[in-house]
């Protein structure tokens, strides 16, 4: 369990005691622990991004009537019962106006189906009142590693030696999203994969990524990453470590308002900002692979850019149906590149597309129409025309300049 | 004590607010129509939301799980985080009960809700006290003092049937 922020000197209780306290307390009403006050709950803690497992006691409503009896100082015991017994409590934490309270237990002690019972203890002169559950909290959604396996058949799959034929895929999928309980990053391990029944099926794939990010500033959220995966095929004919750092950010807002949020134009957001550098080492390649990749290392810098959604002329309001416009860019920058001619040349590439979409709701057109005929109408989904302009290089095809406009229709649910 | 939790909940309804207006420019400046926005439309993606988090954590030492964003308003969000808007103003409501009269302190808080009204705020006195605790814990815009406010909280606490928890939700409608 990470550090709680704020954690007083309630550190490591003594559940022993506690449990004398509790037999020897006087029932109070007002010390009840009604439902929605006791929640158990996952979330990361920062800067660290570490998740922790915490269980959440509301006492709002406990120290409101505190304050008649001035009981509040004191109420400073918990005793936690998990499926009937006493569990030792690894740290108590409390929010700054100290209305709510959070628990935290030895890694294994909240585990999915367990059911929970705390009581709170309280001093009025020489007296401990106490108070309690009225029913006890059963554990969800505690299980730290999350997976799925799935089974399909792919009908002609193209295969490495360039016939296709019918294939079955084992696609698994698992995570660890948090290895080290105490560390200043969150540590992460992932899995995926697709095995083929066909050993030469280009699409059989299995990805392994240890990872590490946290959010160093105090001040604003700014995540950073690094990252190593390791990628192969199931025969292990092309294996390669792509290791990487990354940021990703948005922007204060509010200083902007005059500028982009008016009658003239709405832009209620900042852009997302995505930067990161990636290292990669093709360990093993067939012949393929290094006819297209000559170098066996390759270092890249990348950044993505996207800004949605900005609507224009929408006078005083803001609505789905607003003529909107949408940005995006990327760039590349990928030093000692090697031409055909075996000259080594730095590539800086970029990639930028706007989107204009123009609000047709009064087309209603019956793809974008939900349920039966008679609520068609007052269920049809409002729907915009997007004219999509792109000019740059595009990654996929080898960083090929393309210049294209495209045209489509969209739902806006 | 330095603080009454019902207005702490709104103290950190308040800079969850205006961080919002960092975050995003359709927050709403008024308070109450703001607790009425969707954290779906004000924090559609995952790196608002983490921000929003980061804030909460180090602002008031908040732990915001990530099923926080899926409720309908910033008030139920709020609600996520503190012990509920209803909860509390139900035990203000108990104090002031327990404080007219000592037979509530032996009833639990839930039983409390359960009371009617009129039965329990039984003299135009405790309901004005009532009245003014109130003023001095909830911003205007939820609990405004102004004009005929203070007869129309009377009316709100006399209305035949009405139980204290459905008081409550009439305050905050």
């Amino acid at each position: 369990m990470n550090t709680l922020p704020r954690t007083v000197l309630l550190a490591c209780l003594a559940t022993a005691a506690l449990q004398a306290q509790a037999h020897n307390c006087i029932h109070q009403p007002n010390l009840d622990l009604s439902a929605g006050q006791v929640k158990f709950e996952i979330a990361p803690t920062f800067p660290s991004l570490v998740p922790i497992q915490y269980l959440r006691i509301g006492l709002g409503p406990i120290k409101v009537l505190a304050t008649n009896g001035d009981w509040w100082k004191d109420i400073a015991n918990y005793e936690v019962l998990v499926d009937k017994k006493p569990v030792p409590i690894g740290a108590l934490g409390l929010t700054r106006d100290e209305d709510t309270a959070f628990l935290t237990f030895p890694p294994g002690v909240l585990t999915n189906g367990r059911k929970v019972d705390v009581r709170i203890a309280a001093m009025q002169g020489t007296q401990w009142f106490c108070g309690w559950q009225t029913t006890p909290l059963a554990i969800t959604g505690a299980a730290p590693i999350d997976g799925s396996i799935g089974a399909s058949w792919v009908p002609q799959q193209a295969l490495t030696s360039g016939a296709k034929r019918d294939v079955g895929h084992l696609d698994i999928q698992l995570e660890d999203k948090s290895l080290v309980a105490k560390s200043p990053a969150r540590i992460y391990l992932k899995g995926t994969g697709t095995i083929s029944t066909d050993g030469k099926d280009k699409s059989s794939s299995m990805v392994g990524t240890l990872g590490a990010e946290f959010a160093p500033l105090h001040t604003w959220y700014l995540p950073i990453q690094f990252e190593n995966k390791v990628t192969a095929d199931q025969i292990l004919a092309n294996v390669s470590n792509v290791s990487s750092a990354g940021m990703r950010t948005i922007f204060p807002w509010r200083w902007v308002a005059a500028l982009l949020f008016n009658n003239a134009i709405k832009a209620p957001q900042s852009p997302e900002l995505d930067l990161s550098a990636q290292f990669e080492r093709r360990i093993q390649q067939d012949a393929a692979s290094m006819k297209k990749f000559m170098d066996p290392n390759a270092f890249r810098l990348y950044s993505e850019f996207n800004w949605t959604p900005i609507h224009l002329f929408t006078g005083k309001g803001y609505s789905a149906n607003d003529l909107a416009v949408e940005f995006a860019g990327k760039g590349w920058y990928l030093p000692h590149q090697r031409n055909g001619a075996g000259r080594s040349f730095d590539r800086l590439e970029g990639l930028a597309e706007i989107s204009v979409l123009f609000p047709v709701g009064a087309l209603n057109l019956p793809i974008f129409q939900s349920g039966d005929k008679a609520s068609a109408t007052s269920t049809a989904a409002k729907q915009r025309i997007r004219f999509k302009y792109s000019l740059g290089a595009n990654e996929s095809t080898g960083f090929k300049h393309v210049s294209q406009l495209s045209i489509g229709v969209e739902a806006v649910k | 004590m330095a603080h009454n939790p019902l207005s702490s909940w709104f103290a950190n309804l308040l800079e969850i607010h205006d961080h919002m207006q960092t975050l995003n420019l359709l927050t709403d400046p008024d308070l109450k129509k703001f607790a009425a926005q969707s954290p779906a439309t004000l924090l559609p993606s995952d790196l608002l939301k983490r921000n929003l988090s980061q804030f909460c954590f180090t602002q008031f030492g908040q732990h915001v799980p990530d099923t926080a964003f899926s409720v309908t308003t910033f008030s139920d969000l709020n609600d996520v985080l503190s012990p509920t808007l209803h909860l509390i103003t139900r035990a203000v409501l108990m104090g002031a009960a327990i404080e007219h009269d000592q037979k509530y302190s032996a009833m639990t808080q839930t039983a409390l809700g359960k009371q009617l009204s009129a039965a329990v705020f039984d003299t135009a006195a405790v309901r004005g006290k009532l009245f003014d605790t109130l003023d001095g814990l909830l911003p205007t815009s939820f609990f405004p003092t102004d004009g005929t406010a203070s007869q129309a909280f009377d009316q709100l606490l006399t209305t035949a049937n009405r139980t204290i928890d459905q008081a409550i939700d009439a305050i905050y409608a």
